[in-house]
């Protein structure tokens, strides 16, 4: 059979994958301006305080410091990723928060001068009582941290759909469960760094930025320095890992700016390690109790959630994250009954933002791990659970979501069979064993227009394509992706396409990489683009060709009549004969794309369709332990995922491969540890992801569907594959010893610390 | 984070090395910089004066005599580990040496840098603004023990692998100073005190580590405990050596306490007896005495404490395998 793609579906190396390799690749810290300076963050060395005076006397005294800023000094004006949300200045005004938050900065000729100068502002705190723990921070009586906000809770959310009271009586078995769900750095191996240039006769600050989100930034930057956006300029270089990390703007952007504007000179901040684990964003810690009734078979009756999430010192994405973590519980099994009651707490604390998942990871652990407590108790087994309760295409989903394609249930089979489950779950020798975990994850969000994406698509006189987008590639291979399918409609090879990207001044407006939606929105958003052009080149070079355009294809490199591919002409070939017709020249194809939606909703209020579609997956896994040192060594994960037709399957792998090591951090090694609110292990060395060595033997089977509204049937590949690694670890590790953990990380400490309670 | 201000010397001999430590106490040496350069860019040490023993010549050998094995406190790790007689005959340190960090602390770092790098502790092994949201620690140059929550101690801990491997092989140093050089047991340049981890007279340098011959007359093995097959510290780290013809058996830990210990009340009650199950019932009890664990890292004590047991049985228990 003739393959139905050229480019599409074709295991392609990244295009800067070369460079990369190389050391050529540059990111933002690797810029070097003319007579930049260079900048550091005065940060608060206590949890909880009032600022009563900042003394920058000493700090711009010393010699080589060109410039210091306070937050009295900026304009009064609060920024966040949400509007509704909007909590936070680049430079705190009047209080502290957290041990991190940002209250001055300096900038130098050098950057140690720099950062000698931030250690000569002098702030005098009053001391304010601090809270760093949600359940405390939402008593009667607990140090207010925002004013205004009643028990810190900054956002509530309270959702019911169906009669959860009348599901619960219908039941046979109903389980309640707590569950925790620790805080989790993103750990980008890339730092946070921003570089600033100002050009005064154009009254333009143009901004390099290791950001995953170049037009909100924009966005952000000019709010907050009061200027027009059109006067911002966002630049995304390379950037070394987001993982959502980099969706809100930081003081590093601000201040960069700030300086750039005041003294005419280019400006780089570029953030430590430790800067980047306490002063930017974690995963929200989560407090969740479970409470879910079944009939005597499996089927999911009824569900009810109380969350508290550990918002940190500020909102950054929480109203969403809830939402989510909310809505999300209604895939990838079907829960005609759900009450959700969840707050976002205040604490003294890091901030939580968006993380891979974005607030679904701790609900899923939750969810997966009481299905396997509840399989056990009814007698049934934890897979057939899981393919029983599976959402089916078309079928009505109570929060609204259209599910158009679905390859859960077949996913489930095939991770089971691809780990051995019939043969292994429950028979293993004691300290080994299997599990299981499913998710479901939207492919971006329909809610909003400035959701949308544009793609400019151009072909030049030498038949080269150049393709204009403002998807933010951040590792993933968006940039690939995208050229992929410009190619694949016009029939031209991965090498004829050139990308720009990312560039608010150069590309089309796109919302940046957050919510797995760039795959699904940029590239509709390319393919149509490319598709225009085809529509006209084929429209020049029919007559040529004795056929009609509408019977053209273009594959390979030749434009040619379908079924009879001899009668046919090369695409540089049809190019001239475009520009021997004195068309207009260059060949461009626009488009703008957003996800089609009858019923807008952000999810805050209304339900709705979040998302134009769905990814499925399940995850299983092998582990061992060793119940001498409790150490668990994950020995093989197997992933079954639906993310519709996959554009760039090498590059699907390498999210699901990410996955696993976030996965297995998440079960078994990371933990952002506070004492007082202080980190306590903010570096590498210390919080201690898994690394190469630790990483398992992993097979990725692909559950193919068609989705008709991605991209050649695309659907996401980024995010949803976060979801069910941990607690597919975690189930195993109860199929190897016989315990049940309902708290993350699973330390060899309190593996060991089980094993003796269990004697 | 950069480096704070220092100057910097490269002697070309070692008496002149010894004169600028004699000249300027606040001065510091540095072979591979793997320990000292974070510490300084932390600001958590900041000696007036490096003095790189880069350029000293003849300190980076491994040299078989007919008493010992003699390594060049210069030595990479790597060097050491790949050196087919310690590969073969003295395995405790070739698993402690390969055991270090990642394979760059190996390549960068030296056997006499390791035995002689800092204690660590988690209030002190980080940046100067992350300290500064506690009074300053006693270590860094303040009063107060974080750890112990006391004034004028330190509670830092040492975590070097290589150390427990050549106390349980009875190694000695040569300490070379302005006017000569002297041997003394491995054991007595640690001083047990935090602060000043290390018990090495102003001016000298450990310049070379004396393995005897007997060291390769046995059995020995260096377990290591750690979060990951990669990068980190010991979380607690045991060699063991037991001598083929006398029975005789050596134990030593690290990570325990703020220096390398032997562990000689279990070395008593080994005194000729068999390995054994028997035997093994008391190894516990008996290495838990022999260190005072503190909480100066993020691991947790009882862990600690299990981890030692469970590391020097093992060990014992390999070792019992080949006799």
């Amino acid at each position: 059979m003739e393959k139905q793609f050229s480019v599409v579906g074709r295991r392609l190396p990244m295009l800067d994958a070369a460079a990369k390799v190389n050391g050529s690749a540059q990111f933002t810290d690797d810029l070097m301006l003319p007579g930049m300076l260079h900048g550091k963050i005065l940060r608060s060395r206590l949890p909880h305080a009032k600022i009563l005076n900042v003394d920058v006397s000493k700090a711009a005294r010393l010699r080589g410091v060109k410039g210091v800023v306070t937050g009295a000094e900026i304009p009064d004006r609060q920024y966040g990723i949400v509007p509704k949300a909007r909590d936070e200045y680049a430079l705190a005004k009047g209080k502290v928060r957290y041990i991190g938050d940002e209250i001055a900065a300096v900038c130098a000729i050098d950057q140690e001068i720099a950062e000698e100068a931030v250690e000569l502002i002098e702030v005098d705190y009053e001391e304010l009582p601090s809270v760093f723990d949600p359940l405390d921070a939402i008593k009667e009586g607990a140090p207010i941290i925002h004013e205004g906000v009643a028990n810190n809770t900054s956002f509530a959310i309270r959702k019911e759909f169906g009669d959860v009271e009348g599901a619960f009586a219908a039941s046979h078995l109903v389980s309640e469960d707590s569950f925790y769900s620790q805080p989790v750095n993103h750990a980008p191996l890339e730092p946070h760094s921003a570089v600033a240039q100002h050009d005064p006769i154009r009254g333009q600050v143009v901004l390099w930025s290791s950001t995953q989100i170049p037009f909100f930034l924009r966005r952000n930057l000019a709010a907050t320095l009061q200027i027009p956006e059109s006067r911002v300029r966002v630049i995304k270089p390379k950037v070394g890992g987001g993982f959502g990390q980099k969706i809100d703007m930081f003081a590093k952007d601000f201040c960069a700016a700030w300086f750039a504007m005041k003294l005419g000179k280019p400006v780089k901040f570029t953030y430590e390690r430790d800067e980047v684990f306490i002063g930017t964003r974690q995963r929200h810690p989560m407090y969740l109790k479970v409470k879910t009734g079944m009939t005597k078979d499996g089927k999911i009756l009824g569900q009810q959630f109380l969350a508290y999430a550990d918002g940190g010192a500020y909102n950054s994405t929480a109203p969403t994250m809830m939402a989510l973590s909310c809505f999300f519980l209604m895939v990838p099994y079907h829960v005609p009954n759900l009450l959700y009651e969840g707050y976002h707490v205040y604490t003294n604390k890091p901030v939580g933002g968006a993380m891979r998942g974005h607030g679904i990871p701790q609900a899923r652990f939750a969810v997966e791990r009481q299905l396997d407590m509840m399989a056990e108790r009814l007698n049934l087994d934890p897979a057939e659970i899981r393919w029983k309760n599976s959402i089916k295409a078309g079928e009505p989903h109570p929060g609204g979501f259209v599910i158009n394609t679905c390859g859960f249930a077949e996913s489930v089979r095939a991770a089971a069979k691809a780990i051995g489950w019939k043969e292994k779950r429950g028979k293993l020798p004691f300290g080994r064993g299997v599990g299981l975990g499913g998710a479901s994850f939207p492919s971006g969000v329909t809610n909003m227009s400035h959701i949308s994406s544009g793609a400019v698509v151009q072909v030049g006189q030498d038949a080269s394509v150049n393709v204009l987008t403002g998807a933010a590639d951040i590792g993933q291979g968006a940039e690939t992706v995208i050229a992929q399918i410009v190619a694949e409609v016009l029939g031209v090879s991965l090498d004829d396409v050139r990308v720009t990207a990312a560039d608010t001044g150069a590309t089309p407006l796109d919302p940046g990489t957050f919510g797995s939606g760039v795959t699904v929105r940029a590239g509709n958003a390319a393919r149509i683009a490319a598709e225009s052009v085809k529509k006209r080149l084929f429209e020049c070079v029919a007559d040529e060709l004795e056929a009609n355009p509408e019977d053209l294809v273009a594959k390979d490199g030749v434009i040619f009549v379908t079924g009879s591919p001899e009668i046919n002409i090369p695409f540089a070939k049809a190019l001239k004969a475009y520009q021997y017709k004195d068309l207009p020249m260059p060949l461009v194809g626009r488009a703008s794309w957003m996800a089609d939606t009858s019923e807008p909703t952000t999810l805050f209020n209304q339900p709705g369709n979040f998302s134009p579609s769905y990814s499925f997956m399940t995850q299983a896994a092998e582990v061992e332990v060793d119940t001498k040192t409790g150490k668990v060594k994950v020995i093989k994960m197997a992933t079954a995922h639906d993310c519709g037709r996959p554009i760039n399957p090498m590059l699907v792998e390498g999210q699901l491969e990410g996955s696993i090591a976030g996965g297995m951090g998440q079960a078994l090694y990371e933990n952002v540890i506070t004492e007082k609110g202080q980190v306590m292990n903010p570096s590498f060395l210390d919080y201690g992801f898994p690394t190469t060595l630790e990483v398992p033997e992993m097979e990725s089977i692909d559950i193919e569907t068609d989705d008709p509204v991605g991209p050649f049937g695309a659907k996401e590949a980024g995010e949803g594959t976060q979801l069910s690694p941990a607690p597919a670890i975690v189930n195993a590790i109860y199929d190897a010893i016989g315990v049940h953990f309902n708290e993350l990380p699973v330390t060899p400490e309190r593996i060991l610390k089980a094993l003796e309670e269990r004697k | 984070m950069r480096l704070p201000k220092f100057d910097y010397r490269r002697p070309e001999r070692i008496q002149e090395a010894c004169a600028i430590l004699l000249d300027q106490p606040c001065a510091k040496l540095m072979a591979g910089g793997t320990d000292l350069l974070v510490n300084m860019k932390h600001r958590a040490e900041t000696p007036s004066t490096i003095v790189s023993l880069k350029a000293l010549p003849d300190l980076d050998f491994v040299q078989k005599t007919n008493s010992a094995l003699r390594i060049g406190a210069l030595t990479p790790l790597k060097k050491v580990y790949n050196d087919p007689f310690v590969a073969a005959k003295l395995p405790a340190l070739a698993i402690a040496a390969s055991s270090v960090g990642s394979y760059h602390h190996q390549t960068m770092g030296t056997i006499g840098g390791n035995l002689c790098q800092q204690t660590r502790c988690k209030y002190f092994n980080q940046s100067k603004w992350w300290r500064s949201s506690r009074p300053l620690c006693f270590k860094a140059g303040g009063e107060l023990c974080h750890v112990a929550k006391r004034e004028g101690v330190c509670y830092s801990t040492y975590c070097g692998d290589v150390a427990p491997a050549l106390l349980a092989f009875g190694a000695e140093v040569i300490l070379t100073g302005a006017h000569g050089l002297r041997q003394v047991p491995l054991e007595e340049i640690f001083s047990g005190d935090g602060k000043t981890p290390l018990k090495i007279g102003r001016g000298e340098i450990l310049t070379e580590i004396v393995i005897p011959n007997q060291a390769a007359d046995g059995f020995s093995t260096y377990g290591k405990s750690a979060n990951r097959g990669s990068i980190d510290f010991p979380i607690v780290g045991a060699a063991v050596w037991r001598s083929s013809s006398t029975g005789e058996s050596r134990i030593a830990l690290t990570a325990v306490d703020r220096k390398p210990v032997r562990a000689r009340r279990l070395e008593d009650f080994l005194e000729g007896k068999q390995l054994n199950e028997e035997t093994f019932q008391a190894v516990d009890g008996l290495v838990a005495k022999e260190s005072r664990l503190m909480p100066s890292s993020i691991d947790s004590l009882s862990y600690k404490r299990k981890l030692m047991g469970l590391l020097v049985q093992s060990a014992l228990s390999e070792a019992r395998g080949g006799e």
